[in-house]
């Protein structure tokens, strides 16, 4: 399964430049998407995954978020689809070096890893393979 | 005979007296004759002519010589009778020598006359002295049968005589008494040696004198004063003995009684712990009991020896008094005193002694012996100093502690109290009567009643309770106090005392509230230092990554020129948006130093249209419209710069929450509670759900709107600030309706 697009979720939009230029470096042809409100974010996996179809796709997640924190999103993003939930891959990506924060981020059953800010180009490439 | 002798005859024939005349003139005698022939002249002669002896002839016409004889006696006419008679017969002689008669002489031997008349008037004198002298006899016997007991015994100590007083205090009769041995009345109580000694006396004839206990028939004793005579015969050897005694058992049973009172006195003062001693003048010892022997040492020989005087033993400092004291009794100007003085002892050692001194006065009021009983008080004293000293150090220990015990007895229902309750009331102690009515009256107003109903609950259950309260002393000063108490009851559960302690615990409480207060400033700091610990792991560190996260762009990824500005401006957005993280974080930190700010009142309605005017523009801008109700709190004496930036945070929070479209209307409100005041901001806005936002709305960098340019500031500052004024913020929010943020401030 090849990974066909980042979705990037940080109301932080300089983070979101920034982990867009990164990727496009390591991939130049990927498809990125990004959301720096949470909700809209959420709608978006609602309505561009189906069922049937499998489009494997990593998310970046920030914690940090003024109307709904990255703890939010994940409760919401209980109620998706298994189907479509196999699909995604959700890192955290915050700039928190708070231990608590990684801690509960491990705990997460949806959640594959912890990334520390800023994104780095060989955490791309190791997310990338990792889910490969 | 010198005398003449008158002589009254009793004849009826002349012829006879005649003869008889005739022959007594014969013999020579010198004599006075009358003559009567009848019983009335007889009568009559013996009145008048009181004649020295009587003649009488037998038998006259109507008298005789017996009748005569009979009429002498009984008329107690001592004088001699002769009969002249003719004949007469022997029995008829006899019969009236028997009769008294001292002679008959026949008329035919009248030669014999002058003789008989002789020897009749020489014996007759005789008689009579013997009659004068047993009758005196007689009148001592009386006379000592009147005053004494009497009895006489035989030498074989057979009683042969008792007389009445005898048989009344022997209880015996008289019966009994005669012909048995003396020994019938021995009490026994007599020792061998005394009934030895009353024996030899008496039995080598001279008299025994002494004091003798008998027993009665009835077994009861009597006492008598004894006098045993001996009655000698011609060899001056007794033959009888004549006891006389006298009753003195009454004087014998005071006697007893003295002794007994005298011995008890005695026992009295040998075994009690005073000791008895008497003054003579100049304070010589007369007498000196064992106990003063103990207390003092010295025995009351040595003191007689020595001629020591009650003063030589006094302490120096004491003497002057005691002197002075003794002076004054002596001289009768008092009658007694008691006194306490120091003295040394015969090995030297000082005690304390306890006098009481008394002078005893004779009928005309002149002192006649002083006396002194003297106790050693020098361990009472020792107890007496040890319990001063341990009052001081309660009192002492009281006065640091603030605490005083107090006590209500309920017999007599009295109170006291230790000094230290007058001490912590600010009263002065000669001013004021402990009682239950004082303790409340100055019991603070808004305590009493509640004081008043746990004292009333204590008396009812009879419980040791306590309770906290505060009063105010009579400066003035409020204080808090605590009052703890206990029960003794009787048998049947009666309440006797009550008793308990006051204790003044301001400073206890002051201490504890300072504590308190550290406590919860040090759980703040501990909150805020988390609260920094995430600010820095989020906030700070955000820019932070963005800034690595560009430079790494410029130096490892190969970027188009074109991109280079893009990367340039979001780098000095990274680096602006760190600064201004930094100068938040300073103000958050300035807000808690700047409590040094001096404290003014400040009116509500005032702050409200400063602020008002300050942020015209965007009220204007925003259509806002703010209402004030501040009718039940309109001041408030705090810190200006605090009040005026939670209020400007607070309506600003409104306005920049507001719901699109909605003007915003922000009311303001004031209200009055127990422990101070509530200021209420209620708008029209966007809401908060509190369900899941609500621990986090005051927390720096929150923001619960991505749609406003906000950094999350406002609320935390302002919840910061109350709580340096020592207030409490809280909100209640619904999502498109509004929210309310109350704010409570202390008085």
């Amino acid at each position: 399964m090849n990974t066909k697009r980042f979705i990037l979720v940080d109301d932080d939009m300089f983070n979101n430049n920034l982990c867009k230029m990164y990727i496009q470096y390591v991939y130049p042809t990927m498809e990125i998407v990004d959301f720096t409100l949470p909700e809209r974010g959420f709608e978006y996996l609602k309505s561009e995954f189906t069922v049937g179809e499998a489009t494997p796709a990593i998310l970046l997640l920030d914690i940090n978020m003024p109307t709904m924190t990255g703890w939010d999103f994940l409760e919401k993003y209980e109620e998706l689809d298994q189907r479509v939930k196999e699909q995604i891959s959700i890192y955290i990506l915050s700039s928190s070096v708070d231990p608590r924060d990684k801690e509960k981020a491990d705990n997460n059953k949806y959640v594959k890893g912890y990334l520390e800010k800023p994104l780095q180009v060989d955490v791309i490439k190791k997310i990338s393979q990792e889910i490969n | 005979m010198n005398k003449r002798i008158k002589i009254l005859h009793l004849e009826d024939l002349p012829i006879d007296a005649e003869l008889v005349e005739r022959e007594l003139r014969k013999s020579g005698m010198q004599f006075e004759k009358m003559i009567v022939s009848n019983k009335q002249d007889f009568e009559k002669a013996l009145e008048t002519f009181r004649p020295d002896i009587i003649l009488s002839d037998h038998s006259l016409p109507s008298f005789d010589s017996t009748s005569a004889l009979k009429l002498i006696q009984e008329k107690k006419y001592s004088v001699p009778f002769i009969l002249i008679t003719a004949t007469v017969s022997e029995e008829f002689a006899v019969d009236i020598l028997k009769r008294g008669a001292a002679d008959y002489i026949l008329k035919d031997r009248l030669q014999r006359l002058p003789l008989a008349v002789e020897n009749a008037l020489s014996k007759w004198e005789i008689e009579r002295d013997l009659h004068k002298q047993y009758k005196i006899i007689a009148d001592y016997k009386y006379a000592l049968d009147q005053s004494s007991i009497v009895a006489v015994t035989d030498q074989k100590e057979i009683i042969k005589y008792a007389n009445d007083n005898f048989c009344a205090i022997s209880k015996f009769s008289r019966e009994e008494l005669i012909g048995q041995d003396h020994r019938i009345i021995n009490s026994g109580f007599h020792s061998k040696g005394f009934i030895r000694n009353l024996w030899t006396t008496i039995a080598s004839g001279q008299v025994w004198k002494g004091e003798f206990k008998n027993k009665a028939k009835d077994g009861t004793f009597y006492w008598v004063d004894t006098t045993v005579v001996p009655f000698l015969n011609s060899e001056n050897k007794p033959y009888q003995y004549l006891s006389i005694r006298i009753d003195i058992t009454e004087k014998k049973l005071a006697q007893e009684e003295l002794q007994v009172a005298h011995n008890k006195l005695l026992f009295h003062i040998e075994n009690t712990p005073l000791g008895f001693i008497e003054w003579g003048h100049g304070g010589k010892i007369k007498t000196w009991s064992k106990q003063a022997e103990l207390i003092f040492g010295f025995t009351e020989e040595e003191l007689l020896r020595t001629e020591m005087s009650a003063f030589t033993q006094v302490h120096e400092e004491d003497l002057q008094h005691v002197m002075d004291m003794a002076k004054r009794l002596r001289a009768g100007l008092i009658q007694r005193y008691t006194l306490e003085h120091r003295n040394y002892t015969k090995d030297g050692r000082l005690i304390w002694c306890e006098s009481y001194n008394s002078a005893l006065k004779d009928k005309d009021g002149e002192v006649v012996t002083v006396m002194s009983l003297v106790q050693d008080i020098t361990e009472r004293k020792k107890s007496e100093e040890q319990l001063k000293q341990s009052a001081l150090k309660l009192k002492e220990a009281q006065a640091i502690a603030k605490i005083c015990n107090w006590e209500i007895e309920f017999v007599q229902n009295q109170m006291t109290c230790s000094d230290e309750f007058f001490h912590l009331y600010g009263m002065n102690k000669d001013e004021v009567q402990p009682s239950t009515e004082l303790f409340l009256s100055c019991m603070h107003p808004d305590d009493a009643d509640a004081a008043h109903a746990k004292m009333l609950e204590a008396f009812e259950t009879l419980k040791a309770s306590s309770f906290s309260f505060r009063f105010i002393r009579k400066d003035g000063a409020v204080r808090n106090g605590f009052a703890e108490w206990r029960f003794e009851v009787d048998l049947k559960g009666k309440p006797l005392r009550l008793y308990g302690i006051l204790k003044d615990v301001t400073e206890r409480i002051l201490a504890d509230e300072e504590r308190d207060r550290m406590i919860e400033d040090i759980v703040q700091r501990n909150k805020d230092l988390e609260q920094f610990s995430y600010i820095i792991s989020h906030n700070l560190r955000a820019p932070v990554a963005n800034i690595i996260g560009y430079a790494n762009a410029f130096s490892n990824l190969q970027v188009a020129e074109s991109e280079k500005t893009e990367l340039l401006s979001g780098l000095s957005n990274s680096v602006h948006k760190l600064d201004g993280v930094i100068k938040d974080l300073n103000l958050v930190l300035q807000v808690k130093r700047e409590i040094n700010e001096q404290k003014v009142m400040i009116r509500f309605a005032t702050l409200v249209e400063d602020i008002k005017t300050s942020i015209q523009n965007i009220l204007e801008e925003n259509k806002v419209i703010i209402k004030t109700n501040f009718k039940a709190v309109n001041q408030y004496f705090t810190l200006k710069g605090y009040l005026h930036s939670i209020f400007y945070n607070l309506i600003i929070n409104s306005i920049k929450y507001n719901r699109k479209g909605i003007p915003p209307i922000i009311e303001i409100s004031s209200l009055k509670t127990d422990s101070g005041i509530v200021l209420q901001f209620k708008d029209n806005g966007l809401g908060i759900d509190l369900s899941k936002k609500g621990d986090q709305v005051f927390g720096l960098y929150k923001r619960f709107h991505a749609s406003v340019e906000r950094k999350g500031m406002g609320l935390f500052m302002t919840k910061t600030q109350v709580e340096t004024l020592g207030g409490r913020i809280t909100v209640e929010s619904e999502v498109n309706i509004g929210s309310t943020f109350k704010i409570e401030l202390p008085l």
